[in-house]
């Protein structure tokens, strides 16, 4: 499952009709064209909401003595999907002889190209909390078995909160007892980090709340050294491949860099 | 990665078609034109009834190239084998 971002720019062109109220003594009639230019921005989840601007720009004809230019501007909310319809409201304002203010309503008619851009991520299918650390644990590592003091299966925790390791055995699906959970290290403020060095056995730590400083704990056993998994040796495969060749030559080298593998007969 | 070979052979389609008791001595069959089939629908049916028998096809080009007589016919063409349609031009890769 991924997330994505869109952005929707779309060019609206609308028709506003509206009715001018006057305040001089006339009462006229505003007729204007709207041509408005949406730009938004959408969050795409399966439909894309855009937020349209627009100005419109338009002609009054006022019925009386009154005669004008109207400027209106229009705002209104359209939505996306690929094409984008929406509902101007604007103030029309005449500016020349008269006085009329009137309030457009148009309709916006846009088309927006959505641009996408997605991150993907792995898809979790499903969790489960098996145990409950409390106190911001930052940092886990294995004891290495044999370690004094320790049970042969345990781990490290590192609180950030409380400002201390704490150690943890294990149950049998290497899920740490919470209950028996028992400080090793106090004091140190808010901690994080917490690893095991694979060939000295110590163990690491950083502390922000004693000057950001790096701990290193001595008295572990060296971890054992995991067995490398042998790669199998590749022997010859059984394949026994025809080049099927319309051509006026022959493809020997074809023929020959197939057959050059190990194993090959030619 | 490398896959070994115990036998590689070839074959002149633009002379003639094998036939499929041919084709099944091999587990790999690559065909290619640069030239005419001998006959296109023939080769077509054949690497078609090959694939049906196991066999493992890989075609290239210009198996899809409309123009010369390269064009591969048959049901390997028409029978859901073949992963392109020919467009009717020149197509390269």
């Amino acid at each position: 499952m991924g997330v994505a971002v869109d952005v929707a720019v779309g060019v609206a062109v609308g028709v506003a009709v509206g009715m001018a109220v006057g305040v001089a003594v006339a009462v006229g009639v505003t007729v204007g064209v709207a041509v408005g230019v949406a730009v938004g921005v959408a969050v795409t989840v399966g439909v894309a909401v855009a937020v349209a601007v627009g100005v419109a720009v338009g002609v009054a004809v006022a019925v009386g003595v009154e005669m004008g230019v109207a400027v209106a501007v229009a705002v209104g909310v359209a939505v996306a999907v690929g094409v984008a319809v929406g509902v101007a409201v604007g103030v029309a304002v005449p500016v020349g002889v008269g006085a009329d203010v009137g309030v457009a309503v148009g309709v916006v008619v846009g088309v927006g190209v959505t641009v996408g851009v997605g991150v993907d991520a792995f898809e979790i299918i499903s969790a489960f909390q098996r145990a409950t650390l409390t106190g911001g644990p930052e940092g886990i590592a294995f004891v290495p078995p044999g370690s004094r003091v320790f049970p042969v299966n345990s781990v490290l925790i590192v609180d950030w909160q409380h400002g201390k390791v704490v150690t943890a055995p294990l149950d049998s699906n290497s899920d740490p007892i919470v209950a028996n959970t028992q400080d090793v290290i106090q004091g140190l403020g808010a901690s994080e980090g917490g690893v095991i060095d694979p060939l000295t056995g110590d163990f690491l730590l950083s502390s922000a709340g004693v000057g950001g400083k790096i701990f290193r704990v001595s008295g572990f056993e060296v971890p054992p050294t995991p067995s490398p998994t042998p790669t199998p040796t590749p022997g010859p495969c059984p394949f026994r491949v025809l080049i099927a060749y319309s051509d006026a030559h022959p493809p020997i080298l074809l023929y020959n860099e197939i057959g050059r593998y190990p194993g090959g007969s030619v | 990665m490398r896959s070994d070979v115990t036998q590689v052979d070839l074959f002149d389609t633009g002379a003639s078609t094998p036939t499929l008791q041919q084709l099944r001595q091999y587990d790999i069959v690559f065909a290619f034109s640069n030239n005419a089939w001998n006959n296109a629908i023939a080769m077509g049916n054949v690497l078609a009834d090959y694939e049906d028998d196991g066999g493992v096809v890989a075609v290239g080009n210009y198996a899809w190239a409309n123009d010369g007589g390269w064009l591969l016919q048959g049901r390997w063409m028409t029978g859901g084998y073949s992963p392109y349609n020919s467009t009717g031009q020149a197509n390269f890769s």
